[in-house]
């Protein structure tokens, strides 16, 4: 939001996960009230992917994340005026785009869904090397 | 900018880090005040050895191939490659510190596309241009398409 502020004469894109989003959305509202306008793409994969990089599938439940409906957030928020769309398809990302660039003066808000299935952990002996998290054999 | 501890470099001894700050540096043990990062990482580019003649050329704008057709699940495959064409001179991309920030680090920016770590707050408190930055980033890039 910073940015959009600070340079009204620019563009501002933004490009979050949905795990670092549920930490940050409050700043919708401010977005919406400071009449700023942003291109939001908030990538959906129900999880923190950083995080599920880094341990052993299904270890750490607190990884999931509530399934929240991302799209009407900038509504609920009183944000007025905004372009909000929750895509599932590339035929819809396309659609979603195009209405974007025929109205460059509106601010944007795009959900995209991307399968969790893309979210996989490192090989174990990366995860050693970082984490130190197997018992040593050999002592 | 933190590109290196998110991956847990945890091996290399702490005597050895070089930490640079905005405004100032701390090499191991000693601290070096009133010295900008934009200076720090301009001048060890400059200092960096020469890109060698196989990959002079890599930094290049370059687009990443189309992928997916109009009925297919949206993906990162078919995402980023809109995402990049979509970019216009003079826009500001910001970017979120997680995992879709690894394919981000290696898509070539338009030309006049800034590119900046998320951040709130700072730019509004004190706007800078940033060129760098993105310069920086692209230097060390693991992810290529």
């Amino acid at each position: 939001m910073g940015m959009a502020i600070a340079e009204p004469s620019r563009q501002v894109v933004l490009v979050s996960g949905d795990g670092a989003h549920q930490e940050t959305m409050g700043v919708i509202a401010s977005m919406g009230f400071h009449d700023v306008k942003p291109v939001i793409f908030i990538l959906n994969n129900g999880t923190y992917g950083c995080e599920n990089t880094l341990w052993k599938s299904g270890r750490n439940l607190y990884n999931d994340i509530a399934p929240i409906r991302y799209s009407m957030l900038p509504e609920a928020f009183g944000c007025r005026d905004w372009l909000c769309r929750s895509v599932g398809t590339i035929g819809e990302l396309d659609d979603a785009i195009k209405e974007m660039e025929q109205n460059p003066k509106q601010a944007n808000y795009i959900e995209v869904m991307i399968p969790a299935a893309e979210n996989i952990a490192l090989p174990e002996e990366a995860l050693d090397a970082y984490f130190k998290l197997l018992t040593p054999t050999d002592i | 900018m933190n590109i290196s501890t998110p991956f847990w470099t945890s091996r290399i001894p702490v005597h050895f880090h070089i930490r640079i700050h905005e405004d100032w540096v701390q090499v191991g043990k000693h601290i070096f005040v009133d010295v900008a990062m934009g200076d720090i990482l301009e001048q060890l580019i400059d200092l960096a050895p020469t890109i060698p003649a196989s990959r002079q050329g890599a930094l290049t704008y370059r687009q990443i191939p189309m992928a997916g057709t109009w009925s297919d699940p949206t993906s990162s495959a078919g995402f980023y490659p809109r995402l990049q064409r979509m970019l216009k001179s003079g826009d500001i991309l910001a970017i979120e510190a997680g995992s879709c920030e690894l394919p981000l680090l290696g898509m070539r920016l338009p030309e006049g596309v800034r590119s900046q770590p998320r951040c709130f707050g700072a730019p509004l408190a004190g706007p800078v241009q940033l060129p760098w930055a993105w310069r920086s980033l692209s230097q060390v890039a693991k992810w290529s398409w």
